[in-house]
């Protein structure tokens, strides 16, 4: 073996040892409580978020899930799932998220769809079967799947909910 | 490794997936009066799920995050106590009031009562049971159904046998009727609490989120005050509750509650025997010389006391008073021969110019409600 290729592959192996054998991704997630307050002045009226722990029948809450890989290898298929809180309804068009593709359940997350597709079956007095497009506020679940999360990457995701 | 910076995300911006183009926006129009009781704890949490490089499932992490729902005061509901009579100086007017709540949560309540007089003198209500009143509330977190012989609300992130006020006993308003609550039964883990009541929910479905209101009854006591002029006057009662919690809002009685209040009355009735004071009769006839016995009845006819009763009588012409025939009783029963003896100049009687007057003064002069007051004295026919 020359001299070259032996190094090669003693840089290799040290390479190898010094990464350990457990690459990994590592998802820590964390959850941004806010709500929304309207202020009005001379000027008009204008509305902003601020965090809260208490909220009044009516308001309008927003959520911003933060996620974050700290491990050292990419996380793949990383599905975050957010069941509406019991007590709210989801706001039509108010879930986003860069990179993710968002989806709906609308029974308690046996089956999600995109928004536009989410739609159940509804057994008329009559009998016959009527086939309905989920509205946003009877939404159980929110799925978003964000496909890669290179080590080190962070991104959020967000949604808003009022208070019944 | 630290956090990059959080930047806020814009509000509503169209996503970069077709999925949530939507034609239209679908409002659902919430009802007016749907609600979540206050204390009720609302948790959001989020899982992910994901895997590793290869493809191999990575164990999930969570995170979670609260708000608790706000006490929104309401403006009670009060009732309007029926209209009472009372007498002058007697018992005070006891007014019964039922309140109710319209919050989605329990608050106190504080109380004034004004009372606005007409020919009598001022007073000032008070409460007996004292003031403020704390009264309960929680909201339905599912419909109420005919038949049902419990309702489903929030749990009130507190233990014990009480749910926002309300326990056992306390009477709740359903969809506009009353129910007694029999038991209350928490449940932490589906963040709900069943309250048993009497009788079955009746008048139909009523949704999830309507508020159940507690109800409970204050009395406020109403002194008589007193009559300026003629007979009688009025107190006109208005009663108002307050709620403790910003921005106050006050429920004053729709009608106010009329309280009469009238003066004791004395009637006075004159009769005369012509037989020593056996019989007694409106008028008579006698020869001159007899002595006539006069009884002079003075009858409280109202319902309380009549203070220093007094007579004046003015004997007409062709009398001469007797001395020592004064007499007086307080039943109008009493005969003359058994009725208690008066002396001039004592207790208030006396005989000057021919005119008898007995003004006995303290107990004797106070006339109850009911009751008489007698004066017997002779004169005779000259």
């Amino acid at each position: 073996m020359s001299v070259k290729r032996w190094m090669l592959s003693l840089a290799w192996t040290v390479c190898a040892l010094a990464t350990g054998a457990q690459a990994k991704p590592r998802i820590v997630v964390s959850i941004q409580q806010t709500k929304e307050v309207t202020e009005s002045s001379r000027d008009g009226k204008a509305t902003r978020f601020v965090p809260v722990t208490s909220a009044s029948p009516g308001d309008v809450l927003e959520y911003v899930l933060v996620y974050t890989n700290q491990g050292d290898e990419p996380a793949t298929n990383a599905v975050i799932e957010d069941p509406v809180p019991k007590g709210t309804r989801f706001i039509a068009n108010s879930a986003a998220g860069e990179g993710a593709e968002i989806t709906f359940s609308n029974d308690n997350g046996k089956s999600f769809a995109p928004a536009v597709k989410l739609t159940y079956e509804v057994k008329l007095p009559s009998g016959a079967i009527e086939r309905r497009v989920a509205t946003p506020s009877e939404y159980t679940n929110i799925r978003w799947t964000i496909p890669r999360v290179p080590a080190g990457a962070s991104g959020k995701v967000w949604f808003r909910v009022r208070v019944n | 490794m630290s956090l990059p910076k959080i930047l806020r995300p814009p509000s509503l911006r169209p996503l970069k997936a077709a999925a949530l183009i939507l034609g239209a926006v679908a409002l659902t129009a919430a009802s007016a009066v749907a609600s979540t009781a206050a204390n009720t704890v609302i948790t959001n949490t989020a899982t992910v799920n994901f895997n590793d490089a290869g493809g191999v499932a990575q164990p999930a992490v969570s995170a979670s995050a609260t708000v608790t729902v706000a006490l929104v005061p309401g403006a009670v509901t009060l009732s309007s106590p029926v209209p009472q009579t009372i007498a002058q100086g007697g018992a005070n007017a006891s007014l019964t009031y039922t309140i109710t709540s319209t919050a989605n949560g329990p608050d106190n309540y504080s109380l004034t009562s004004v009372a606005t007089p007409a020919n009598v003198s001022g007073v000032t209500p008070t409460f007996p049971g004292g003031t403020p009143i704390a009264v309960g509330g929680t909201t339905l977190a599912a419909p109420a159904n005919n038949g049902d012989a419990s309702i489903t609300v929030p749990y009130d992130n507190a233990g014990g046998a009480v749910v926002n006020g309300i326990g056992v006993g306390s009477t709740i308003i359903v969809g506009g009727n009353p129910y007694t609550v029999t038991t209350v039964t928490k449940n932490a883990p589906a963040n709900t609490t069943a309250i048993g009541i009497g009788t079955v929910i009746a008048g139909g479905t009523v949704a999830a989120g309507q508020i159940v209101g507690e109800r409970k009854t204050f009395t406020v006591s109403v002194p008589s005050g007193t009559v300026t002029s003629g007979n009688s006057g009025t107190q006109t009662v208005n009663t108002t509750a307050t709620s403790a919690t910003a921005p106050n809002p006050a429920t004053t009685q729709t009608t106010a509650t009329v309280i009469t209040v009238n003066r004791p009355t004395l009637t006075v009735s004159k009769l005369v025997s012509t037989d020593g004071g056996s019989t007694f009769g409106a008028a008579g006839s006698a020869p001159p010389g007899t002595v006539l016995i006069y009884k002079i009845v003075a009858t409280n006819s109202g319902s309380t006391s009549a203070g220093a009763v007094a007579f004046t009588d003015a004997l007409p012409a062709y009398l001469t008073y007797q001395a020592g025939t004064g007499k007086f009783a307080t039943a109008a029963a009493t005969t003359y021969a058994a009725a208690t003896a008066l002396t001039e100049g004592v207790g208030g009687y006396s005989m000057a110019a021919n005119t008898v007057t007995y003004n006995p003064g303290g107990g004797t002069g106070t006339v109850a409600g009911g009751g008489v007051l007698v004066l017997f004295f002779g004169a005779k026919i000259n």
